[in-house]
Order: structure tokens, then C-alpha cells, then sequence
């Protein structure tokens, strides 16, 4: 009884593949179990607990898109399903690092790509066929208990699942056929997976130490890895998607986007691990020095990886701590880079020691151990001084195409432009400019930003990043390129240049939305008095209503930055734009929209005055306010919030310091409020009501004005005064307030607000016109 | 028929194989022998497909083998160090060795099973040296290969086994006209089962032949000389070894009896016997040629 069938290659790859799941059946009965118990019955256990309302469909303790894990999914079955591809592939590819198990395999009639696709096979079902038996166990929960609102979400997660724990296989199998050890395969494979991540986090990460204006936001690590992109992807939640949130949708669209790259890339490594199967050697089992190119890549990236943490470390320890930037100070500079030579040493002989299990191959390793030391030194000598004259680079206007700017012209609480809009709105953080005006602008903050840091690191000041807000700057160049700098600690030469872009015609355009609208996309146009007293419906027609356009559109075009700056007297009303869902040429949606009418412009006032509404807008009565609340906001221009600030009728800000139900305990109140100065005198508040401005620029101390009616805890009007205007008393008050409270920064701004109030020495009422609200 | 041709295989710097040509006859029993580190098992691993030749080409009826399934498919190697599938049984193994090898037979396979009773449901790894490689020789003569490649296979048999391995071969070889390449240091076990030799030194071929040649292409002369006879006088033969005592001489004599005993004879011996080597003693005097000699090893 002779076998004689057909033996066809299907017949062997079959026969390969029988074998390798016969060998790895217990560890997929063990991971079965373990997955079924960590997430279906985690998620029934769940849906079945009583966290659950049903009646608002909402879900506590389910997270991730589909939301079909809670806390010990996240805990127990994500880890095994990082851990079982490595596992599995190991087992199925292992027997390439033994002598005894290669002479058996490699003799057999297989060629060896249907042996290494028979590998892939079985571990693809091992893991694919318990995954799939799992999510089916899960949608049948899922559907029983939300429905079918989340399947697609659901099977997209699988779908992920199912490419990560392939890349996962593919590249222990590409790195157990290129190198001759267990222990070699477990090392690269660990490499193949954390590598570039973590080159990527060491070169971001010294470039944000040490390069002046780098763009440290760390958003293409999540590209850089599936498995950092699955566990960012489960921040996404089913409501942030049916619902679009930015976040949930960028998360997603980058899911979708990545996840069949990294598929592809999968698939290009399981060739790439067959093409390298055909050529192994079968000798190379058991050897640990015949890994290759790929042992080298490995040892530079190490080196590199080890000295950059090396000269870290040496800066720390020699230099002053850990903590804030160590752009341009020399001193640590120099301690990074000899730290990071001796490190690339070390990381380099270590590397080496281990990968050859022995210093037998040191002798021959002395000249590239020198070469990447002097690399080392290169880039870390590149790094402190501006990142390869990164640090320095302005384009100039001709060399640009368009601005991405991070500055819309709106503050946090201070609204220039908006009122009150749509979400969208709120995502916009950024302009994007391409005119020659704003071009020049631009790369003039730009060259500010970069000479007030040089001007600080000479007057042995470092700038302090992650602290104040930033400026983010994208240039798209007209050689396709795009440069990108981000500056925090923006100082008043930048907030000058923001001031000047405030007043170009482009940013106005692109930032008010007064300037695009048509009468018809306008439902209402309310006039109202500086204390938002009086509100007046406009009744216009659309030709009336397109003059008023007209008339605020030129007076806006016409505004210079020294007008915006500094306000000779304080406006004479708002006007109020209440839209149709107005959507801007830039995809912005409004709802309303308020603009200050200032002294200077003339077209509107006239506008107007012809329609006789001006003395509406001085029919308020001040006698109404018994109170006046002031405080100091001795504050410098920072970054992130608009540069001009203007009070409107509308503007909520700082309530808690000026509510005064919060006042009932004077211990507590003097503690936290003792900056707050009060007054009930009529004539002092006569005189802070004149002295007010509406539009103020946040790079000078400014007062903060609120005014209250009698019953009122609450003020129901603000406006600004500028230091230089306001009464000395409250100065001197404030000042007090700064020696006893902040000391440090009184030392700092002590000569400037000297200047401006006369005096320091002084014994002061503090709470001498404080009312006692009981 | 097994080609080799100009056979280099090279580990690192070292050449284990070194422009080796090799032709063996189909249904002939060839004996490897050669020293440590000779270059035998690389020989029967290239042969088997597992090693890939850096130049030369091994060939079977005038294909190579390297990755050559259906080539592959007609050759068995049954390896100095087995190694199983782990956890597998014997009968595990030969299922998936049915489906790898076309010529496989159950029928045999029963019968080995039978007539080398280790247990056949039993888990390989709990078997001993021996009965492990009658594990691997049960399935190697199942599989029924044109070429089986044997190194070292009666390592750890006890002599009965070895007995009863030796007969199957030979009738597999008789009745199927199978080829065996076989690899041994035990010469004395060659010498039965084989009928050619070849013996391999630092990756080349240092001599092969029919070890009917082989053994009559070599005289032990034991002879007494009166007076003692000055062996340069014998320029007509080769002299492999020669020791003296007194009027007595043994020499190792590279030639035929034939051809020997009357020269020699010519010279008046008292006495003259002749008799043929045994292999392991052609083996030791051909290394001593090249300078493989014990007394360089022994202190």
C-alpha cells in the first residue's frame, strides 16, 4: 500500500499548516480562553451591572469607539493581544535558530516560501479565529442591549485588531529569519516594534530642549506605531464621532487612514520575510554574528537612543536640574554634548557586548565606535547650537506661498469679534494669510520673536516654555516645502506685530465676520449704550443696512494699529450683527457678532447721526451704580490670548473676584481678594466712568473697572482703565497688594510701575470702601 | 545518480567543503568516512538540500536539489542529532511526513512498527537515544527515498537493532535499487554494509573507490630477511608504513597482492605472508599520509 496521490504544493503548505496549528493548539486554547474572559464576559458583565441608562443610552465604564471594553479589557486582554503574535510567531518560526529542528525542516519537500506562508497562515487563524468567535460573542451582546448603533464601529475595531496582531507577526518572523538566536529574534523584535517611536520621541524631544522655536506637538507618534494608534484611538468615543468633535474625528480619520498603511507595510515586511527565508542560510542557526546590515542599523540606533539619554542625564545632574529648556545656556550645552559622546561610547561597546555576546568582536568595532562617538558629537554640537541653523531661519516674503498663523484675534474671555457662534468657531484657532502685507508682518514677528530670545539669552535670561501660550507659525513655501516654528514667552515686539496684523485688511477680512456678510444673511442689527443699558432693534432696509456694512467695513480697513493701541476716548456704543447661520467664505459659522463703534470711526457715527440714533447711546443713567470694583492686571503680553482687548456689555470676566456674595467672610476675602479695590463714592465713580477705555492692548497693566447696580452682587459692566489714568490711591493700593503678595515680580516690575504711579511708600485704606454684604 | 560537482561550501572563513567532486552510482551503498571537521555531515546536509553550495551544484539524475521540492521529495536524511516535532508522537510524525513524501507506505511503516516495537503512540521526547533513532529509522524507510542519507544512524543501536537496520538496508537497496550515502566513524560497520568508500579530509576527497578495491589496492606484509634487506632497495612498491624488528618487517603496501608478493618474493624472504587491510586500517595509514597521524596527537 504505497501513498501515491497527487502531492501538489497546496497538499504540502496544508500538510505544513496542519502541523503548525497541531503545535500551537494549547497556546490558542490558553489565549482563547484567557481574550474570551477579558473582553466578551468583561462586556456582558458590564452591560448586565447597574451603571447602565438605558432610557439615555449611557455607558460609564465602556470605553473606545465601539465601547465594547471596560477597564480590565484595557488591563488584561490588550496586553495579550500585543503579547500572543510575538508568542505564537516565535513558536512557528523558532525552529530557524536550532540546529537540530533547521536539518528537519529545511530537508523537507517544502520550498521555503509556502513553509513561511504556512507559518503566517496558522498564526493568523490561531489568532484571527479566537478574535473573530470573540467579537461575534460581543455583537451579539451589543446588539441585544444598544442595538445596532455601534456594528460598524464594532467590526472597524476587529478589522484594526486583526492588522495590528499581523504586523505584530510579521515582524517577529522578519526579524527571527534574519538573525540566528531566540534571544537575538526577541531583541529585534522589540526593536522592529519601539525604534522608530522612539527615535522619533528622542530627535522631537532634543530639538524642543534645545532648538529655539521647534514645534514640539508630538502628533506623528501616534503614526509611527499601530499599537501607540490603537491605545490613542481609544480616547475616541461613538459620540464624539456621530457627533463630530475634532479630536474624535482626527483620531479616526488618522485610524482610517494608518491602519491600512500599516496593513500594507505588514504585508511588505511578510514579503520581505520570505524573500530573506529563501536566502537564509540554514548555518545561521544558533550563530550570533551573522546578523548583517540589520544588526548594524540596530547598534547605531541604540547609540544614538543611549547618548542622546546619556547627555540628558549629564545635563541634569551637572547642570541645574531636569526641569525648563536649556536653550542657550552654555554651560549645559557643553555638559549634553560631552554627555552625549561618553554616552554614545558606552551605548556603543554595550550594544555591541551584547549583540556579540562577548568582547571578542571589540577590537574590530573600535573605529565604528569612534565614528558614531564623533556623530554623536556632530549632532549634539548641531543641536545646541539652533538645530543645524533651524533655530535661526526666517523665510523671506518672496520665498512664501501662505501663513498659518495661530492668532484669529480672540481672546479667552476678551471678544473682540464674536459674541456667540457655532462649535466650529471655537475650533478655529488659527488664520491663514497669503497677501504681501501680512507676509511682511509675519516674518517681522517672526525676526522679533527670535531677537528678544537672543536679547534674553545675553541678559542670561532662558526662556520658559510650556508655561505662557505660544505662537504657532506655518509657512507654506513656494518650493512646496513647510516650515513650522512654535514660540511661547511672546514678548512685546510680537505682540507690536500682532497689533499691526490686527489692522491688515487680509485679517480683518478673514477674522470679522461683519466684513463678509451680506444684508440678507442679517436677521437683526441691535444698537446698544456703552453699559448695555438701552437696546435698540434697528429698522433697516436692506440698502440702509448694506450702507452701515459699508460704513463699519471702511472705518474697520482704516483703524491703525496706533488707534487700536491706544484709545483717545472710549467708544460710543455696540453694535450688535444677529445672523441667518451665517457661514463665512472660510467655512466659519455665527450667530452674532458685536462691533465697538470707536470715536474714530467716522463713516458709522455719521451713518449714524443721520439716522439720529447717536443720542440713544448716552441716555444711560450712572446714578444707577453705587459701586465700583477695580483690580490690576499688571500683566505683560504672554501669547495665545488676542492682543487687543475690548469691553463690551457682554463680556463676563473675572466674576469671581468682583461677586461679591463671595465677600460675606472678610478673613477669607481679604486672603484671596485683597487686590480688589471698591468704591461707593459717587464722584470717584463719576470719575473712573470718564476715565474708562473699552479697547486696551493685554502688553500693558491695565485696570479692570466693574460697575454695579445697587442690588447687584454681580457687576453689569466692565471696562478698562489705563494705569496711567487711574486714581493713585487704587494704585498705591495695588501696589501694596503686589509687595505683600508677590514679591518677586513686584522686584521685576517695580521700576516701571513706579513710573507710572509716583510713589510706593504708602499706608493705604485697603478695605476702607469695601461694603459688607451680609 | 548523485553528482557533485566542484563543491565549496564555506562557514565564515573556514571551508568545510573545498572543490569537492563526488558521482554515486544509484542503488550503491557509499560509506563517508573522514576525520572530525572533515566535512561529512555538510556533505549529506547539502546533498539533503539543507545547506545551500557558495559554488558547485549537488545533483540528483542531473537536477539540483536545492529547493527543488520534487527532487527533495526523493531524498530522506536522517541527521547525527534527531530532532522531532515537539510533543509529537511517532505516529503523528508519520502522518506528516505521508502528506510531505509521495513515495510513503503505510504498509512498511505498520511493518517496522511491528518488527521495532518503541510504541508508536508514545511521545517521541520520552524516548531513549536509541529508540529515538529507530523512531527516525522507521520513518526514513517509510518515506521509501531514492537517496537516504544516513549520518552517523547507528549511533546509540544496540547491536541486535544494528543487525536488523544493517539487513533492512540492504534489502531496501536490493529490492528498490535505493541509494544510501552513510556516514560513520565506525569503520568496521562500513565495512559490511557499504561497497563504496570514500574517505574526506579538511573538505576534499581524498580517495574513493569499490572497497573490494579499496581493500585488495593495499598489502599488510609481514616478511624476515636474512641478512636484514635495506628497504630502499624496494623502489618498486609503495610504502605506506614499515616497521623492523630484528630480520622481521611489516609493511603497509599501497598495491595489490598480485602485484606485490612477487616483487617482494624476488628479494628471497625466509617467510612472506600477505593478507588484505581492514578499512579502519587503510583509513588510519591514508591519514597518516597526509599527516593525520596518532603519534602527533599523542604526547
Amino acid at each position: 500500500m504505497t501513498t501515491t496521490t497527487s502531492f501538489s504544493n497546496g497538499n504540502r503548505f496544508l500538510a505544513v499548516l496542519k502541523q503548525d496549528l497541531r503545535r500551537i493548539r494549547s497556546m490558542m486554547i490558553f489565549y482563547w480562553v484567557l481574550t474570551t474572559l477579558f473582553f466578551p464576559v468583561q462586556y456582558l458583565m458590564e452591560t448586565l451591572n447597574g451603571y447602565i441608562d438605558y432610557n439615555n443610552n449611557m455607558r460609564f465604564h465602556l470605553y473606545g469607539p465601539a465601547e465594547i471594553y471596560n477597564t480590565v479589557s484595557y488591563l488584561l486582554f490588550w496586553p495579550i493581544m500585543f503579547a500572543i503574535p510575538i508568542v505564537l510567531a516565535m513558536m512557528l518560526v523558532g525552529y530557524m535558530q536550532q540546529k537540530r529542528a533547521v536539518d528537519v525542516y529545511h530537508a523537507l519537500p517544502v520550498t521555503r516560501s509556502q513553509m513561511m506562508l504556512s507559518h503566517f497562515a496558522a498564526g493568523m487563524l490561531a489568532i484571527g479565529g479566537p478574535l473573530l468567535v470573540n467579537f461575534l460573542l460581543v455583537t451579539v451582546i451589543q446588539v441585544a442591549t444598544f442595538g445596532t448603533r455601534y456594528l460598524w464601529a464594532t467590526w472597524l475595531e476587529f478589522l484594526f485588531w486583526m492588522i495590528i496582531v499581523f504586523f505584530l507577526f510579521a515582524t517577529t518572523a522578519f526579524a527571527a529569519v534574519n538573525v540566528g538566536t531566540l534571544f537575538d529574534s526577541v531583541l529585534f523584535t522589540v526593536a522592529l516594534n519601539c525604534l522608530v517611536p522612539f527615535l522619533y520621541l528622542a530627535v522631537v524631544g532634543l530639538y524642543s530642549t534645545f532648538v529655539y522655536g521647534f514645534n514640539s506637538d508630538f502628533e506623528w507618534l501616534i503614526r509611527l506605531s499601530p499599537v501607540i494608534l490603537m491605545i490613542t484611538r481609544q480616547t475616541i468615543t461613538m459620540d464624539g464621532l456621530l457627533s463630530p468633535d475634532s479630536q474624535s474625528t482626527w483620531l479616526h480619520e488618522i485610524s482610517c487612514t494608518w491602519f491600512p498603511i500599516w496593513l500594507l507595510i505588514a504585508i511588505a515586511l511578510m514579503a520581505f520575510t520570505i524573500l530573506f527565508y529563501r536566502r537564509r542560510k540554514s548555518e545561521q542557526a544558533e550563530s550570533v554574528d551573522t546578523t548583517g546590515l540589520f544588526k548594524t542599523i540596530m547598534k547605531f540606533a541604540a547609540t544614538f537612543l543611549g547618548a542622546v539619554a546619556f547627555g540628558i542625564i549629564i545635563q541634569g545632574v551637572f547642570g541645574e536640574g531636569f526641569m525648563y529648556a536649556a536653550k542657550g545656556n552654555i554651560l549645559r550645552n557643553i555638559y549634553f554634548v560631552i554627555g552625549s559622546m561618553i554616552g554614545a561610547v558606552i551605548t556603543y561597546i554595550f550594544a555591541e557586548l551584547v549583540l556579540s555576546r562577548g568582547f571578542k568582536t571589540m577590537k574590530r568595532n573600535i573605529i565604528p565606535c569612534g565614528i558614531a562617538t564623533l556623530l554623536m558629537g556632530a549632532f549634539a554640537v548641531g543641536m545646541v547650537s539652533g538645530g543645524f541653523g533651524y533655530a535661526n531661519r526666517v523665510p523671506s516674503p518672496e520665498e512664501i506661498e501662505g501663513i498659518n498663523l495661530t492668532y484669529t484675534g480672540l481672546g479667552m474671555s476678551n471678544t473682540r469679534y464674536e459674541y456667540s457662534y457655532y462649535d466650529q468657531r471655537v475650533n478655529q484657532d488659527s488664520t491663514q494669510l497669503a497677501g504681501e502685507e501680512a507676509k511682511e508682518i509675519i516674518t517681522q514677528l517672526h525676526k522679533a520673536q527670535i531677537q528678544e530670545y537672543e536679547q534674553a539669552i545675553n541678559a542670561g535670561k532662558y526662556p520658559d516654555d510650556y508655561v505662557n501660550g505660544a505662537v504657532n507659525i506655518t509657512y507654506q513655501l513656494k518650493n512646496g516645502g513647510t516650515m513650522r516654528r512654535q514660540y511661547y514667552d511672546n514678548g512685546k515686539s510680537v505682540a507690536d506685530c500682532l497689533l499691526r496684523l490686527e489692522t491688515c485688511d487680509e485679517f480683518i477680512q478673514k477674522n470679522n465676520p461683519v466684513v463678509g456678510v451680506t444684508p440678507d444673511q442679517i436677521q437683526e442689527i441691535e444698537l446698544v449704550d456703552v453699559l448695555g443699558e438701552d437696546h435698540l432693534s434697528l429698522d433697516l432696509s436692506q440698502e440702509q443696512t448694506q450702507q452701515l456694512l459699508d460704513a463699519v467695513k471702511a472705518d474697520l480697513f482704516a483703524q491703525t494699529p496706533e488707534q487700536l493701541a491706544q484709545q483717545q476716548e472710549p467708544s460710543k456704543g455696540h453694535l450688535v450683527f444677529y445672523f441667518r447661520n451665517y457661514t463665512t467664505q472660510w467655512g466659519l459659522k455665527y450667530n452674532s457678532t458685536v462691533v465697538q463703534v470707536e470715536s474714530t470711526f467716522e463713516n458709522t457715527i455719521r451713518f449714524l447721526e443721520e439716522l439720529q440714533l447717536m443720542e440713544m447711546l448716552t441716555n444711560y443713567d450712572l446714578s444707577q451704580y453705587t459701586r465700583v470694583g477695580a483690580i490690576l492686571r499688571p500683566q505683560n503680553y504672554f501669547g495665545s490670548s488676542g492682543v487687543v482687548i475690548q469691553a463690551t456689555p457682554y463680556m463676563q470676566i473675572l466674576e469671581s473676584e468682583f461677586d461679591l456674595s463671595n465677600w460675606s467672610d472678610v478673613e477669607t476675602s481679604n486672603y484671596w481678594y485683597g487686590n480688589t479695590y471698591f468704591t461707593q463714592d459717587p464722584e470717584k465713580i463719576q470719575q473712573l466712568f470718564d476715565l474708562r477705555r473699552d479697547t486696551v492692548t493685554s502688553c500693558d497693566p491695565v485696570i479692570v473697572l466693574a460697575f454695579y447696580k445697587e442690588e447687584n452682587n454681580l457687576p453689569s459692566a466692565y471696562f478698562y482703565l489705563s494705569a496711567e489714568d487711574a486714581p493713585a490711591d487704587l494704585l498705591e493700593q495695588q501696589a501694596q497688594w503686589l509687595q505683600d503678595w508677590y514679591p518677586e515680580y513686584w522686584e521685576e516690575i517695580q521700576p516701571s510701575y513706579t513710573q507710572v504711579v509716583g510713589t510706593t511708600s504708602m499706608a493705604l485704606p485697603v478695605y476702607g470702601d469695601m461694603p459688607v454684604i451680609g | 545518480m548523485i553528482q557533485a560537482t566542484g563543491l565549496v561550501k564555506k562557514f565564515d572563513d573556514y571551508a568545510a567543503l573545498d572543490h569537492l567532486d563526488l558521482e554515486i552510482k544509484k542503488a550503491s551503498v557509499y560509506g563517508l568516512v573522514g576525520t572530525n571537521g572533515a566535512g561529512k555531515s555538510t556533505l549529506l546536509r547539502t546533498i539533503a538540500g539543507i545547506y545551500q553550495a557558495d559554488s558547485g551544484m549537488v545533483s540528483l539524475d542531473g537536477v539540483d536539489v536545492y529547493e527543488q521540492v520534487n527532487i527533495k521529495s526523493r531524498i530522506f536524511l536522517v541527521a547525527d542529532d534527531l530532532y522531532f516535532l515537539p510533543g509529537a508522537t511517532l505516529t503523528e510524525m508519520a502522518k506528516f511526513y505521508s502528506v510531505l513524501y509521495p513515495s510513503w507506505s503505510w504498509e512498511k511503516y505498520q511493518k517496522l512498527c511491528q518488527a521495532f516495537p518503541i510504541g508508536d503512540k508514545k511521545k517521541i521526547n520520552t524516548f531513549s537515544k536509541g529508540m529515538k533513532r529507530q523512531a527516525a529509522i522507521i520513518l526514513a524507510l517509510s518515506v521509501q527515498p531514492e537517496l537516504l542519507l544516513l549520518d552517523e544512524a547507528f549511533d546509540g543501536l544496540d547491536p541486535v537493532i544494528r543487525l536488523a537496520v544493517r539487513k533492512l538496508i540492504a534489502d531496501e537497496v536490493a529490492s528498490r535499487e535505493m541509494t544510501v550515502i552513510i556516514s560513520s566513524h565506525n569503520l568496521r560497520e562500513l565495512e559490511d554494509l557499504c561497497d563504496h568508500v570514500a574517505i574526506l579530509h579538511q573538505g576534499k576527497l581524498l580517495l574513493e573507490k569499490e572497497l573490494d578495491d579499496l581493500r585488495l589496492g593495499f598489502c599488510k606484509i609481514q616478511a624476515a630477511f636474512k641478512p636484514a634487506l635495506d628497504l630502499s632497495q624496494l623502489s618498486q612498491i609503495e610504502i605506506l608504513h614499515q616497521e623492523s624488528q630484528g630480520s622481521v618487517i611489516q609493511l603497509i603496501v599501497r598495491g595489490n597482492r598480485e602485484d606485490v608478493v612477487p616483487y617482494l618474493e624476488s628479494f628471497k624472504p625466509l617467510i612472506l605472508d600477505c593478507v588484505p587491510l581492514t578499512l579502519e586500517e587503510v583509513f588510519i595509514h591514508e591519514m597518516e599520509v597526509v599527516g593525520y597521524d596518532y603519534n602527533n596527537i599523542l604526547f
